[in-house]
C-alpha cells in the first residue's frame, strides 16, 4: 500500500460513544474531522447492557442532549422498553432508563454521523501517535495512512494493551472478536503518560425462544410517553418488550463457590482492579456470603435478534460452567447460550494527567475521552465525548477551553473527579458524587447547559426555539401560580377536589407547594389545558422544593470563593512556606487550576490549603484584608 | 482585654468604618493610641474600645495594621470581628499574621524556619487533638452518631442510586433513625454542656422584659453590686460578661439590655445586640417579673429555650401576682421554674441551684459524663442538631428523600468538621460494603 497523508482540523480515534460524541461535537462547531474507527458499521455499539440511564448516568444523557449532543435522540428512537425510575424520591433522583434494540442503536449513531456535514468516517486502526515539533499530531495507521490533525481525541476504550478472559482461556481482544489496539498503547507510553490496569466483565447472551418466560415476573415498560431529548415527542413506542426477572437459587451458589478456582479473577490470573458497583457473579457468592440470592433481570437485546442478555450474571468463567449457573436460574432450566460472558483487562491513562478541558497536560492538542480515562459506562463516555470534542475544536480554533463546574453539571463533576483525585476501579456516575444533587436534576438539564451550548454553537437553532419557549412557558407558569388568588367560593370548592384545607385568599403557588398537590389537578379544576409535561414537570419542582434548592445554591455561593481564586499555570508547589511534602507532591503532579481543587485532592489538608491561600495572595498586586482576634 | 488586629491594604478604611473615635476627625495618625466606640455592620454600638493604626513597613507584617482592643470574653470580640468581616475583612488562618510577616520580608531567615515550624505546629497540633481526641469521649461519641448517620445516608444513596437491588427503607425505619440520631446528639449536647461548665464556662445569657430583676440577678450570683441597678426601665445597654464558679462549674454569665417592644434608638441597640448573645447562648436564664401579665417583645425566646437549657425565673414574688407558670406553657420551654424574690439576698441560693441543676441535668444519666468541647465544636454539634430538625421538618411535610438527604448530608459533614472526615468517598464505601449491588 503507498504512502498517503491526509489532514484534518481534528482526528478523533474510535467509533465509541465517547468517540462519536467528539466528532460530532468537534464537526458542529465548524472543523473538518476525521472519525477513525476500525468497523464503521459498527459504532456506538453496547458491548455490555443493552440500557442507557439510570440514576445519575441518564443525567448525563440529558446533559448530553442539553449540549446539542446526540445519545438521548438516539437512545429515544430506538428504545424498546423505558421507566422513569425513583419516581417517588424526589426531584433530585428521578431517572430515566430505556433498554435500546442495540444493533439498531448503533445503525442511527452510524447514520447520525454520516449526516453530518465536515465529519468523515474511515476505516482504519491506529497503531502510533506523535506530537509534531511545530505543533499538531501525527497518527500512523495499520493501512499505511499517515494522518495529520491541529488535535486529536483518543476514545479508545477498553482496547489498548486488551486482554480477554474466560476460565484459563485468554486472549489478546479490546471486546469479543475485536482485536486490542496494542501500537497506540506503546506510543502513549513513549509520549511519557501514565498509565494503569483495569479490569470489567460482562454477562451471557441466551436465545429466547429457550426461555420459560411462564414462570418469571415481568418487569413491563412505562405506558407514559417518556423521552430523554428535548427534542423527540413524548410518544409511546409502537413496539414495546418486557424484560423479566429472576433469581439465582442454591445451586447457583453450588455451582460458582465449586468452580471458583476456574475464574481468572479468583484463580489470580487478573490484575486490574475491576468496578465494585458492578461485581461479577463470583465477586457476589464470595463477598456476601450472607445474602440468600441475587436478581438476574433477562433483557432483550433488540426486537430482531434472538438475543437476550442476562443482567447481573457478569463473569468470566469457563463457558460448561456458566452453561451451570444459567441452568440452575428458574426459568432458565433449558437457556440456549448463545455468547458467554467475558472479563477484559485493559490499559487506560492516568487521568490527573488531563486538564478541565480532557486535554493531556504538555501534549497541545491531545485530548482523551471515555474509558481510556479510567471511566466506565456508555453515558459516561459520550458525555466526555462532547467536552474533549468541542475543547479540541476550540484547541484548533485558538478558543479558550471550556470546563464546567461541579454546581453546572454532573459532567462537571465527572471530569473534577477524574482529573483532580484519578481513580483506581472503573469510574462510573453515581448521584451521591454530585454534592449539589437538587441542582442537577434531569428536567433542568437544558436550563443549565442549553444557554452555554448555543453560544458555543452546539446547539441548533430548532433546539434553541424549544429551549427557549418552555423556559417561557414555565416562567410565565410559575408566576400565574404565584398571582392566582383563590376567592372566598373558590376555596371551598378547591378543598373539595383537592380533598384538603384550603384557605381563601390564598395563592395557587402555595396550594402546588404542597407535597400532595398536583399541578395538572388545579389546572384541570380551573378549566386549563394541561400542560406540556415537560413544562408542568419545571414548574412543579420549581415551587416545591425551592426552599431546599435555594439551600444549596447558598452553599454553592459559599465555596465559590475558594473555586474561582485561580492557581496560575507554572506554579512551583514545593517549597513554599507551610505546605507539606505529601501536598506539593500532590498538587505538582495533578496541577490543581484553582483553590477549590486543590483543597479536594485526597491527603492535602486544611493547612495546606492556607498556606497555598497565603502564597496566593501574595502573588496578588491588591491583597485582601484579614482580620484575628487575640486575647 | 482582647484585640482585634487587621492586616492589608484597606486596613485603615476597615478600621475607620468599625471604630468611630471620641476625637479626631479625617486621617488616623500613625501608631497613635485612640479612644472611641467599635459599631456592628448596622451600626450598633458594640464596645468602648481603644484603637490604633500602624502603617506599613512600620508594623508587623509591613502591611497597614489596625488594632481594636475590647473588652475581653468570647462575645464582645466575636461581635467586633463579625464587624471586621462584613466590611469587608477576611478571617485570618491560623499563623497568617506571621506568615505574612515572613511573606514580606519582614522576618529573616532564620526565623522564617520558626515561621514554618508555626504553621505546621499548626496543622500538627490539630493532628495531634485529633489524635488525642479519638481516644477522647467527645471524638468517639460523634464518631459513632456520625457512623449512624453514615449507615443511614448508605440506604438512601443506595436507593437512590440502584433502586431495585437494596431493601427500602420504610417510614418507620426512617423515623427510627432519626430519633435515635436525635437522642444520640442531644446526649451529646448535654455531656458538651457540663464540659463546657466544668472548662471555659458555659455562655448563660440572663434574658427577659427591661425591669424584672435581670440585673439584680446578676449582681447576686456574682456577689458583688456591678451592673446599674435603677427601678428605670431600661438601664442596662450594654452586655456584660463575667465568669462565675460554683460547684466545679463555671458559667460565663451575661446580663443583657431588656427585650420589649418599641423603646428608644438606644435602647434599641441594646436589645439587637441581646439578640445577638441569645443566639449564641449555651444556657438561658429568663427572669420574668410575676407582678405584672406575660411581656411582649420575647417570641425569640421560644424558639431558643427549645434550642439550649432554660431555667425560668418569675421574680417579685413578693408583690401580687399576675403570672404563674400555667403562663408558660407554649411560650418558652423551661427545664426549670424558680419562684422567687430577688429582693432577699438568699433566695439567689435556688436560683444557683436550679441554674447547676439544668446544665449537669441536661446530661444527667444520658450523658456517659463531661465532653470536653471548645466553641466551635459546641456549634458543630448544634448545627448538626439544626439539620436534623430540619430534617424532621421535612420528613412530616412530607418531602421526598432526595431532600431530606440534603440535610443529613450536613449533618453528617458539620459532624466531620469535628472528626476531620470528608463525606462522599466514605458515603461510597459504605453502599459498597453494606449492599450486593450492580448488574
Ligand atoms: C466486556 C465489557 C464489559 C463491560 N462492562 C461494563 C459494565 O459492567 N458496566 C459499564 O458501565 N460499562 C461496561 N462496559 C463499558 C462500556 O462498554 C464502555 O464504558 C463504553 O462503551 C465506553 O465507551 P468508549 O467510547 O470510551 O469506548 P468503546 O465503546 O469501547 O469504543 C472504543 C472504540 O474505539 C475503537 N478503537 C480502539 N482502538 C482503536 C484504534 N487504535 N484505532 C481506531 N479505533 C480504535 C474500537 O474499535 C471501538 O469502536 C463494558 C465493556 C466491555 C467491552
Ligand atoms: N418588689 C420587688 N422588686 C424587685 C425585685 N427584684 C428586683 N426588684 C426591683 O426591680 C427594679 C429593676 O431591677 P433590675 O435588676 O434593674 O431589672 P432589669 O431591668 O431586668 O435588669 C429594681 O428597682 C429592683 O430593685 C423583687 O423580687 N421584688
Ligand atoms: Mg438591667
Amino acid at each position: 500500500m503507498g504512502f498517503h497523508m491526509i489532514s484534518a482540523d481534528v482526528v478523533v480515534v474510535g467509533g465509541g460513544h465517547a468517540g462519536c460524541e467528539a466528532a460530532l461535537a468537534a464537526a458542529r462547531v465548524g472543523c473538518r474531522v476525521l472519525l477513525i474507527t476500525p468497523n464503521p458499521s459498527q459504532v456506538a455499539r453496547l458491548p455490555c447492557n443493552p440500557s442507557i440511564g439510570g440514576p445519575a448516568k441518564a443525567h448525563l444523557v440529558r446533559e448530553v442532549d442539553a449540549l446539542g449532543g446526540e445519545m438521548a435522540r438516539a437512545i429515544d428512537a430506538t428504545q424498546i422498553h423505558i421507566r422513569n425510575l425513583n419516581t417517588g424520591k424526589g426531584p433530585a433522583v428521578q431517572a430515566l432508563r430505556a433498554q435500546a434494540d442495540s444493533p439498531v442503536y448503533s445503525s442511527r449513531l452510524a447514520t447520525a454521523l454520516s449526516a453530518q456535514p465536515g465529519l468523515e468516517v474511515l476505516a482504519d486502526l491506529v497503531e502510533g501517535l506523535e506530537a509534531n515539533a511545530r505543533g499538531g499530531l501525527s497518527l500512523r495507521c495499520r493501512s499505511g495512512r499517515v494522518l495529520r490533525a491541529g488535535a486529536c481525541v483518543l476514545a479508545t476504550g477498553t482496547f489498548l494493551g486488551a486482554t480477554l478472559y474466560m476460565g484459563r482461556l485468554r486472549m489478546p481482544g479490546g471486546r469479543s472478536g475485536e482485536p486490542p489496539a496494542n501500537g497506540l498503547g506503546r506510543s502513549l507510553r513513549a509520549l511519557g503518560l501514565r498509565v494503569g490496569r483495569l479490569k470489567t466483565g460482562t454477562c451471557p447472551r441466551i436465545h429466547r425462544d429457550s426461555i420459560d418466560f411462564g414462570s418469571l415476573d415481568v418487569l413491563p415498560s412505562s405506558c407514559d410517553g417518556l423521552a430523554f431529548s428535548d427534542l423527540s415527542p413524548l410518544q409511546v413506542p409502537l413496539r414495546h418488550v418486557e424484560c423479566h426477572l429472576t433469581r439465582t437459587t442454591e445451586r447457583t451458589r453450588t455451582v460458582v463457590l465449586d468452580n471458583l478456582d476456574r475464574s481468572p479473577l479468583y484463580g489470580g490470573r487478573i490484575s486490574g482492579a475491576g468496578p465494585r458497583y458492578c461485581p461479577s457473579l463470583e465477586d457476589k457468592f464470595v463477598r456476601f456470603p450472607d445474602r440468600e440470592t441475587h436478581l438476574v433481570f433477562l433483557e432483550p437485546e433488540g426486537l430482531q435478534t434472538p438475543e437476550v442478555y442476562l443482567q447481573g450474571v457478569s463473569t468470566s468463567m469457563p463457558l460448561e460452567v456458566q452453561v451451570a449457573m444459567v441452568r440452575s436460574l428458574p426459568g432458565l432450566h433449558r437457556a440456549n447460550l448463545l455468547r458467554p460472558g467475558y472479563a477484559v483487562e485493559y490499559d487506560f491513562v492516568d487521568p490527573t494527567q488531563l486538564d478541565r478541558s480532557l486535554q493531556v497536560r504538555g501534549l497541545p492538542g491531545l485530548f482523551l475521552a471515555g474509558q481510556i480515562n479510567g471511566t466506565s459506562g456508555y453515558e459516561e463516555a459520550a458525555a466526555q465525548g462532547v467536552l474533549a470534542g468541542l475543547n479540541a475544536a476550540h484547541h484548533v480554533g485558538g478558543l479558550d477551553p471550556v470546563f464546567l463546574d461541579r454546581d453546572q453539571a454532573y459532567l462537571g463533576v465527572l471530569v473534577d473527579d477524574l482529573v483532580c483525585r484519578g481513580t483506581r476501579e472503573p469510574y462510573r456516575m453515581h448521584t451521591s458524587r454530585a454534592e449539589y444533587r437538587l441542582l442537577l436534576r434531569q428536567e433542568n438539564a437544558d436550563e443549565r447547559l442549553t444557554p452555554l451550548g448555543r453560544r458555543l454553537g452546539l446547539v441548533c437553532a430548532e433546539r434553541w426555539q424549544t429551549y427557549q419557549e418552555r423556559s417561557l412557558a414555565s416562567e410565565g407558569e410559575v408566576r400565574r401560580l404565584l398571582e392566582r388568588r383563590v376567592g372566598e367560593a373558590e376555596a371551598q370548592s378547591l378543598a373539595l377536589r383537592l380533598e384538603a384545607t384550603v384557605a381563601p385568599g390564598c395563592v395557587l403557588a402555595d396550594l402546588v407547594r404542597r407535597p400532595e398537590t398536583s399541578l395538572a389537578v388545579l389546572r384541570e379544576w380551573e378549566g386549563l389545558a394541561p400542560l406540556d409535561p415537560r413544562v408542568q414537570a419545571k414548574v412543579e419542582v420549581r415551587l416545591k422544593y425551592e426552599g431546599y434548592i435555594a439551600r444549596q445554591v447558598r452553599e454553592v455561593a459559599k465555596v465559590r470563593r475558594l473555586e474561582g481564586m485561580p492557581i496560575p499555570d507554572g506554579l512551583c508547589f514545593s517549597g513554599l512556606a507551610g505546605v507539606s511534602t505529601e501536598a506539593a507532591e500532590k498538587w505538582g503532579r495533578v496541577r490543581p487550576v484553582c483553590v477549590g481543587q486543590a483543597g479536594r485532592i485526597p491527603g492535602v489538608s486544611p493547612s495546606d490549603v492556607s498556606a497555598l491561600l497565603v502564597h496566593l495572595r501574595r502573588l496578588q498586586a491588591a491583597r485582601e484584608e484579614i482580620c484575628g482576634g487575640a486575647a | 482585654m482582647a484585640i482585634v488586629r487587621l492586616s492589608g491594604p484597606r486596613a485603615e478604611a476597615i478600621l475607620a468604618q468599625v471604630v468611630r473615635r471620641a476625637r479626631g476627625e479625617g486621617v488616623w495618625e500613625s501608631h497613635r493610641l485612640y479612644v472611641g466606640q467599635a459599631f456592628s455592620a448596622t451600626d450598633q454600638l458594640l464596645d468602648e474600645v481603644l484603637a490604633v493604626l500602624m502603617k506599613g513597613p512600620r508594623s508587623y507584617t509591613r502591611e497597614d495594621v489596625g488594632e481594636i482592643h475590647c473588652h475581653g470574653g468570647l462575645v464582645v470580640p466575636g461581635l467586633v470581628l463579625d464587624s471586621c468581616v462584613s466590611r469587608g475583612a477576611r478571617l485570618a488562618t491560623p499563623g497568617e499574621f506571621t506568615l505574612r510577616a515572613f511573606l514580606s520580608g519582614r522576618i529573616d531567615l532564620g526565623q522564617a524556619e520558626s515561621v514554618l515550624a508555626l504553621i505546621q505546629a499548626g496543622s500538627a497540633g490539630a493532628a495531634r487533638l485529633a489524635a488525642e481526641g479519638l481516644q477522647g469521649a467527645l471524638s468517639k461519641q460523634v464518631a459513632s452518631l456520625r457512623k449512624e448517620l453514615l449507615e443511614w445516608m448508605a440506604f438512601w444513596e443506595a436507593e437512590f442510586d440502584f433502586g431495585d437491588e437494596v431493601p427500602r427503607m420504610t417510614g418507620g425505619q426512617v423515623a427510627g433513625r432519626l430519633s435515635r440520631a436525635r437522642d444520640a446528639l442531644q446526649c451529646l449536647l448535654a455531656g458538651a454542656l457540663e464540659g463546657r461548665a466544668s472548662g471555659e464556662g458555659l455562655l448563660t445569657v440572663l434574658v427577659g422584659p427591661p425591669n424584672a430583676g435581670k440585673s439584680t440577678l446578676w449582681n447576686l450570683l456574682l456577689g458583688e453590686e456591678r451592673a446599674l441597678v435603677t427601678a428605670h426601665p431600661g438601664t442596662t445597654r450594654d452586655l456584660l460578661e463575667r465568669p462565675v464558679h460554683f460547684g466545679g462549674h463555671c458559667l460565663r454569665l451575661v446580663d443583657s439590655a431588656g427585650l420589649r417592644p418599641g423603646g428608644g434608638p438606644i435602647e434599641r441597640l441594646g436589645m439587637n445586640r441581646c439578640r445577638q448573645v441569645v443566639g449564641q447562648a449555651e444556657m438561658l436564664v429568663v427572669v420574668l417579673d410575676s407582678s405584672l401579665p406575660w411581656p411582649r417583645g420575647l417570641e425569640l425566646l421560644s424558639e431558643a429555650s427549645r434550642r439550649v437549657p432554660t431555667v425560668v425565673v418569675l421574680n417579685k414574688r413578693d408583690l401580687p401576682q399576675r403570672l404563674g407558670v400555667r403562663d408558660l406553657e407554649d411560650r418558652l420551654h423551661c427545664d426549670a421554674v424558680v419562684p422567687t424574690c430577688l429582693l432577699r439576698p438568699e433566695e439567689a441560693t435556688s436560683v444557683r441551684a436550679a441554674l447547676l441543676e439544668a446544665a449537669t441535668r441536661a446530661g444527667a444519666g444520658r450523658a456517659a459524663g463531661a465532653l470536653s468541647v471548645n466553641h466551635r465544636q459546641w456549634q458543630a454539634l448544634v448545627r448538626a442538631r439544626e439539620h436534623l430538625e430540619s430534617l424532621e421538618n421535612g420528613l412530616q411535610e412530607g418531602m421526598p428523600w432526595d431532600c431530606l438527604a440534603v440535610d443529613l448530608r450536613l449533618a453528617v459533614s458539620v459532624l466531620g468538621e469535628i472528626t476531620g472526615e470528608n463525606v462522599t468517598d466514605e458515603v461510597l464505601e459504605q453502599v459498597f460494603s453494606t449492599f450486593c449491588l450492580g448488574k
